[in-house]
């Protein structure tokens, strides 16, 4: 795995590329795009074992952190969501650049699998995006900053984390993040915000408890003329869960399901 | 203003870390070097390493965040090591390639929730560190400790009732775990119990350090409640340790362990840094 930064000199976003280190397929690409907040720490490490099951399976991996998260530039109340596919699209362009891939496919999970999409349209105008993964997508995004919003209530008042019920300010913070006006006001418009789909093939992964809102995601007027499938990973994620909020999921076989969705044609 | 690059080091460049450097090296000022806390990615949680380092930089201190073998971006290492020992080799490589890359002629290591822990065997290990700093830490309890935890119990009918409930699901918890998992399976799933170490070996451990002029900062939050509840515990349960006033205490329990809110980490930064400024 090579970690290096990449984009403007004067907002570098973070990458780990993972090269191919079995049979080549050497023109296939898989970028991924992971969740934001405090769920890109619940996910880390099981894109890194995803990303190097990949990369051994002959493909070329990037996995990168979005302006304002993680070790790239920037903080997190000074970006919003059309950075975010832009950046994703910063992010293919450095994967081509480095491997010379021409035919792609993107994952992502929770925000990151939205961001998957309506980048891939983007995407789509240079490159050939073949497949797009997505672990427990949002449909509504206004309903998902609804739930961060209660979720943070829940958490300033949660024995387990503070002695006495903290009260804060009335701030732009969710989560331990700062939600700037614009990205809410990004999210409020319930992206998915394409009008349409241009790559070949839709995969949906979804947590038990995320069942329902995929199975609604899934039946939305853009996906209709794409191929899609659906499948129920037998974990529950608890993404709303304030129990949860710093636990890593696990994911038994996680690796050999992306990596099997990403190779099957 | 400060410059941030990828740091490759350790056997096949298998550790990965960022680094972040003021515009100007000031090469007596000592380089931080920021521990993972737990299984968590070395951004920390809720990023607050990444933006620790960013505002250590900002203050003319190097910093480096990096993950040790097996976590966040670091491969797995292939040399069968203990865990405890890997660390140590791990955290010995990162003080080498920043003594090299940044011309550091001092260290100081910090760490949360385990990464405390890990701190503390790092910093007695290598004489390069002059300082550490713990985010709920060791402390050992006291009488007084004791005291301010359960006698509120006996003051409320409603906590008494609470606490006979609490104390009975815990026996059946205990119970139902000893009947159905045994150590190592609980070991595979992540169970994780954190325990403190043996007083006397610990005492030992810190009167090194003392001697070897380490300076001591010591945060304590909600999250150490459990074991540390009030301000002046951790010197009291070491009446016999002469800590020379190198050491330094900030009890900050209104902050939760891993400093979810942004004004909380600022607490945190602007505590660190006028430490640095005075001890170093």
């Amino acid at each position: 795995m090579t970690p290096f930064y990449f984009g403007e000199s004067n907002q570098p976003l973070y990458g780990a590329y993972h090269s191919p280190t079995g049979v080549n397929y050497s023109n296939v690409g898989v970028v991924m795009c992971y969740p934001v907040g405090h769920e890109y720490n619940r996910v880390h490490r099981l894109y890194y074992q995803v990303a190097q099951q990949l990369s051994r399976m002959g493909l070329h991996v990037l996995r990168f952190d979005y302006f304002g998260t993680g070790d790239s530039s920037g903080s997190f109340v000074e970006t919003n969501y059309s950075r975010w596919c832009q950046d994703v699209q910063s992010a293919v362009e450095e994967l081509q650049a480095i491997s010379g891939v021409r035919k792609l496919s993107l994952v992502g999970c929770r925000l990151g699998a939205n961001i998957a999409i309506d980048s891939s349209n983007i995407v789509s105008s240079k490159f050939q995006v073949e497949k797009v993964i997505c672990w427990d997508p949002i449909l509504d995004t206004k309903k998902y900053l609804d739930e961060m919003t209660s979720l943070n209530s829940q958490m300033l008042t949660d024995p387990l984390r503070f002695l006495k019920p903290r009260i804060v300010e009335v701030n732009d913070e969710l989560m331990g993040f700062g939600y700037s006006a614009e990205l809410r006001s990004n999210l409020g418009r319930r992206c998915i915000q394409s009008k349409h789909f241009s790559p070949k093939q839709l995969m949906v992964l979804a947590s038990e408890d995320s069942a329902e809102s995929v199975k609604e995601f899934m039946e939305t007027s853009l996906f209709q003329s794409t191929t899609c499938s659906l499948n129920n990973l037998s974990i529950e994620s608890a993404w709303c869960n304030v129990k949860s909020i710093e636990s890593a999921i696990k994911v038994p076989g996680f690796a050999e399901i992306i990596s099997k969705a990403v190779c099957d044609v | 203003m400060f410059n941030e690059k990828v740091a490759t080091f350790g056997k096949n460049g298998s550790l990965v870390g960022i680094v972040s450097e003021p515009k100007k090296i000031n090469q007596e000022k000592p380089a931080v070097i920021v521990l993972n806390s737990g299984l968590v990615h070395r951004s920390g949680p809720f990023r607050m390493a990444t933006n620790l380092c960013r505002s250590l930089g900002d203050a003319g201190y190097v910093s480096m965040r990096f993950d040790t073998s097996g976590i966040g971006d670091s491969s797995n290492s292939d040399s069968n090591e203990e865990y405890e020992k890997q660390l140590i080799l791990d955290v010995g490589e990162a003080i080498k390639y920043l003594k090299g890359s940044s011309g550091a002629k001092k260290i100081v290591l910090f760490g949360i929730c385990t990464g405390a822990d890990n701190a503390h065997k790092v910093a007695v290990q290598y004489t390069d560190v002059v300082g550490s700093i713990f985010v709920d830490g060791y402390a050992y309890k006291t009488w007084q400790f004791y005291l301010r935890r359960y006698l509120p119990i006996f003051t409320s009918f409603k906590r008494f009732c609470k606490a006979i409930l609490n104390i009975g699901l815990a026996i059946v918890k205990r119970v139902a775990s000893l009947l159905k998992k045994s150590s190592k399976e609980a070991v595979e799933r992540g169970y994780f119990t954190w325990r403190l170490p043996e007083k006397s070996k610990t005492i030992d451990e810190w009167q090194g350090l003392v001697k070897r002029d380490v300076e001591l900062l010591y945060f304590f939050t909600a999250g150490s409640n459990r074991y540390c509840n009030y301000p002046s515990q951790f010197q009291d349960a070491l009446p016999t340790v002469q800590f020379n006033n190198q050491l330094s205490i900030r009890f900050v329990q209104e902050c939760d362990h891993t400093f979810i809110l942004q004004q909380d980490q600022q607490l945190l930064f602007t505590e660190i840094e006028k430490w640095l400024i005075e001890r170093f």
